[in-house]
């Protein structure tokens, strides 16, 4: 999953980043609305995290801009805790509000949950065969067996498993597991990929050559 | 309803002033229609004398007696009367004896005696004259045959006008004698009296000493008990006094006197009751208004009375009330937005240490890590120092308790130690600092006024533009008063934020300063202390060209000053150096 931080408190921003990076996200920040827009409508992200009080153009115009183009979720994190700016943030779009001060836990579960409603899951733990995912608890299980996977394997397999049936190419895998520092991974994709079929079992995951990957397809 | 009640006072103060205007009007009436009563009597009393004395004086001289001796005679008799208090006492009652209905009781004092009423039985025997015990009578009246004495006067005269000569000119005389309800006395120029008909009660004769002088229109009155008397100075030397019984004019006045006071009690017990109603209507507006302010609380101070249906007079109450509520709900809106503000600005620093915190304690972490997140943790903690210290030196300033340690400073060296102070930030932006400072002591709090110089430095180097300028400038303008402009060739400050700037939490562009780490309280503070130096502030800007703040202080000091502690020798030299020659005190170019 890949996920938008625009907050221009520096101290803040990057904990929240380190943060979601350290439980697989893949994540970009930004300083200010401009640039909070220019990467939000040029990426495509699966959340995207917006303070309202922003350098340049505020939240609000960020997000009632960006609504014009794209339905990414996003999730309003401020200290305004106004019932007027509640409002107005969830009116302008905004799919969830969070106020500071908050709890890390709080974020994670808030944005899991925004994910996984926008691609119409309404519950955590998603089941394909005897191959189960728990989003809340990060855990992967084969029948009985817990499955330890690394923080980008486990992406891998959420992400797959959150488009069940669907066809994930290459570029989509790219564009939401990765972040915009990472660059030329080619071939990192297959060797996570190959790294996940030796625990998870060679059959799960089914690859359209010259494609892509999926789980569960036809 | 007590004292304190306005409406209590109002119908105190209405019901004095109306019963003061109402008796003394009543008064007033009442003696007037006693005078004009009196003078009508007297009046007719006076026509009847005046009648008397006329008829008396057409009486033929002869017919008056020419021998005087009866006078001296009866004059000694008189003294022996007077000075015989029993015969005295007598010769008091005795006019009484006429009045048979009811002139003994309405004569205060004097009782009828038996022996008066011997008197009047003798004297209506016919031998009137010594029965008359000191009425002294002429010998023409004396014992004149008359059985009747109450007529003797008048059929007296009667009689004599009749035989005088010139009848039809005494034919009006004797009409107007005969019809004379009235008693009369005359007396002699030595208060003799030389006749009188009964019906005249015996009046103490000094009382009837007036002027004796004849005088056609001049008179006297006098009123005793249920009797009026005129006299007047008659011919030939003599008085008349004509009487009347007047109980039924005394009897008359005291009614309407009664009528009237009924009459004005009443209107004084109307004038209470409408008072107590008038009253009350006439605070029934307050009371409304009253009712209305009430409910305005805290929570709906946005309501204002509706001036509609209040009277003119209130309805400067009610637009004094309806400006003090709208001051009420600035002050209010100002303090939830200063609350809202402050606990915003606290969020932020609160969000970090929380959120960094749980991010070092989420997993093992290495020192590398643990160390930046205690970094991360106490930038956090010192803004949210910086910005509970402001807020609680506002809160103070506010509540009037916070005092300023006021001494004599130097305060040129002040600026330059401050500037001085300051020169590590400008340099990390290229800016260069330059002092131009004339020599100035003042008195004043020098840390208050360091920290006022520190932030609006401060702000100058933020907001400038890299490589830029700042001039300070501490300039005497007149024996009373220095000015410290502060100048530079930053953003500037558009026209509509520079009536915020001293705003609390005011910012131009918020993220920015956060970027840069103003708590937003600066300029707000910085105000309090100038003002509470009896100073003022002011910016100047253009935008994108720079900004100047200009504070006046006031200079009413002229005696050597101490060092601000914070000043090293040092500084001082440099403080001269640069206030001497105008060159820039920053090291860097």
């Amino acid at each position: 999953m890949r996920v938008l931080i625009i907050e221009d408190e520096g101290d803040l921003r990057s904990i929240v980043a380190s943060t979601l990076r350290e439980t697989g996200y893949a994540v970009d920040e930004a300083v200010n609305g401009d640039e909070g827009l220019f990467k939000a409508t040029s990426n495509d992200y699966d959340a995207i995290i917006l303070d309202l009080m922003i350098p340049k153009q505020d939240g609000f115009m960020v997000l009632a801009n960006l609504r014009k183009t794209h339905k990414t979720p996003v999730l309003i994190m401020t200290a305004r805790e106004g019932l007027n700016d509640r409002v107005r943030g969830l009116d302008y779009g905004a799919d969830d509000y969070l106020i500071k001060p908050f709890e890390l836990v709080e974020l994670q579960a808030r944005l899991r949950a925004l994910i996984r409603r926008s691609l119409g899951h309404a519950e955590s733990v998603i089941q394909v065969k005897d191959l189960l995912i728990d989003t809340a608890a990060r855990v992967v299980r084969r029948g009985d067996q817990s499955i330890p996977l690394t923080a980008m394997e486990y992406s891998l397999v959420e992400y797959l498993m959150l488009y069940r049936g669907e066809l994930v190419t290459r570029t989509m895998i790219y564009d939401h597991l990765f972040d915009e520092t990472e660059d030329s991974l080619s071939n990192l994709i297959d060797v996570h990929i190959y790294n996940v079929r030796k625990k998870l079992g060679k059959d799960i995951i089914i690859t359209r050559r010259g494609q892509g990957y999926m789980i569960d397809g036809p | 309803m007590g004292l304190k009640s306005f409406r209590f006072k109002l119908q105190v103060w209405y019901t004095g002033i109306m019963f003061v205007t109402i008796s003394g009007f009543a008064v007033l009436l009442d003696y007037q229609s006693r005078q004009g009563k009196w003078s009508e009597v007297d009046g007719e009393l006076h026509a009847i004398a005046r009648t008397l004395d006329t008829a008396l004086h057409r009486i033929p001289s002869e017919c008056f007696p020419h021998d005087h001796t009866w006078l001296e005679e009866e004059k000694e008799n008189l003294h022996n009367t007077i000075h015989d208090p029993h015969k005295k006492d007598d010769l008091k009652h005795l006019p009484f004896g006429d009045n048979k209905k009811s002139s003994h009781s309405h004569f205060p004092g004097n009782q009828p005696k038996n022996s008066d009423k011997s008197d009047s039985k003798s004297n209506k025997k016919g031998s009137s004259f010594e029965n008359k015990s000191g009425l002294i009578l002429p010998p023409l009246f004396k014992g004149s045959g008359s059985p009747d004495n109450s007529l003797f006067l008048k059929e007296e005269l009667i009689k004599y006008l009749r035989i005088s000569e010139d009848l039809h000119l005494h034919q009006k005389y004797i009409d107007e004698v005969e019809r004379l309800p009235f008693y009369s006395i005359w007396l002699s120029d030595h208060t003799l009296l030389l006749n009188s008909n009964e019906e005249a009660p015996l009046l103490s004769m000094e009382k009837l000493f007036g002027p004796s002088t004849y005088n056609e229109n001049s008179y006297q009155s006098q009123q005793l008990g249920e009797y009026r008397y005129v006299w007047i100075g008659a011919n030939l030397s003599s008085r008349i006094l004509v009487g009347q019984l007047v109980k039924k004019e005394i009897n008359e006045l005291n009614k309407r006197s009664v009528r009237m006071f009924l009459t004005g009690t009443m209107v004084i017990l109307l004038g209470v009751f409408g008072g107590w109603f008038f009253s009350r209507q006439a605070i029934k507006p307050i009371i409304k208004i009253s009712q209305i302010a009430e409910n305005i609380s805290a929570t709906n101070l946005q309501e204002r009375i509706d001036p509609k249906g209040i009277d003119v007079e209130f309805g400067m109450l009610v637009h004094t009330l309806n400006d003090m509520f709208g001051r009420l709900e600035a002050a209010f809106a100002q303090q939830i937005r200063f609350t809202a503000d402050a606990s915003h600005e606290l969020r932020t620093p609160l969000a970090i240490i929380l959120t960094q915190s749980e991010h070092a304690l989420s997993r093992d972490r290495s020192a590398v890590d643990y160390r930046s997140a205690l970094e991360t943790n106490l930038r956090a903690a010192q803004r949210m120092k910086v910005l509970v210290e402001g807020l609680f030196m506002l809160a103070r300033a506010d509540a009037g308790k916070w005092e300023l340690r006021k001494q004599p400073l130097d305060f040129t060296a002040l600026v330059a130690a401050t500037a001085d102070l300051l020169q590590p930030l400008a340099d990390a932006q290229g800016i260069e600092i330059e002092l131009i400072l004339d020599d100035i002591h003042l008195y004043g709090d020098g840390d208050r006024l360091m920290q006022v110089i520190i932030n609006l430095l401060n702000n100058a180097i933020i907001y400038n533009r890299p490589n830029g300028r700042i001039i300070v400038k501490l300039k005497k303008i007149d024996p009373k008063q220095t000015i410290l402009s502060i100048s530079d060739t930053g953003i500037g400050i558009s026209e509509s934020d520079q009536e915020h700037i001293f705003d609390r939490f005011y910012r131009a562009d918020r993220a920015r300063n956060r970027e840069k780490g103003g708590s937003g309280l600066g300029l707000a503070i910085c105000q309090t202390i100038v003002n509470a130096h009896h100073g003022s502030i002011v910016v100047e800007s253009v935008p994108d060209l720079g900004t100047t703040f200009f504070v006046t202080l006031p200079t009413n000091l002229d005696q050597p000053s101490k060092l601000h502690p914070l000043l090293k020798p040092e500084m001082m030299l440099r403080k001269d150096s640069a206030s001497g020659d105008k060159e820039p005190a920053s090291k860097s170019a």
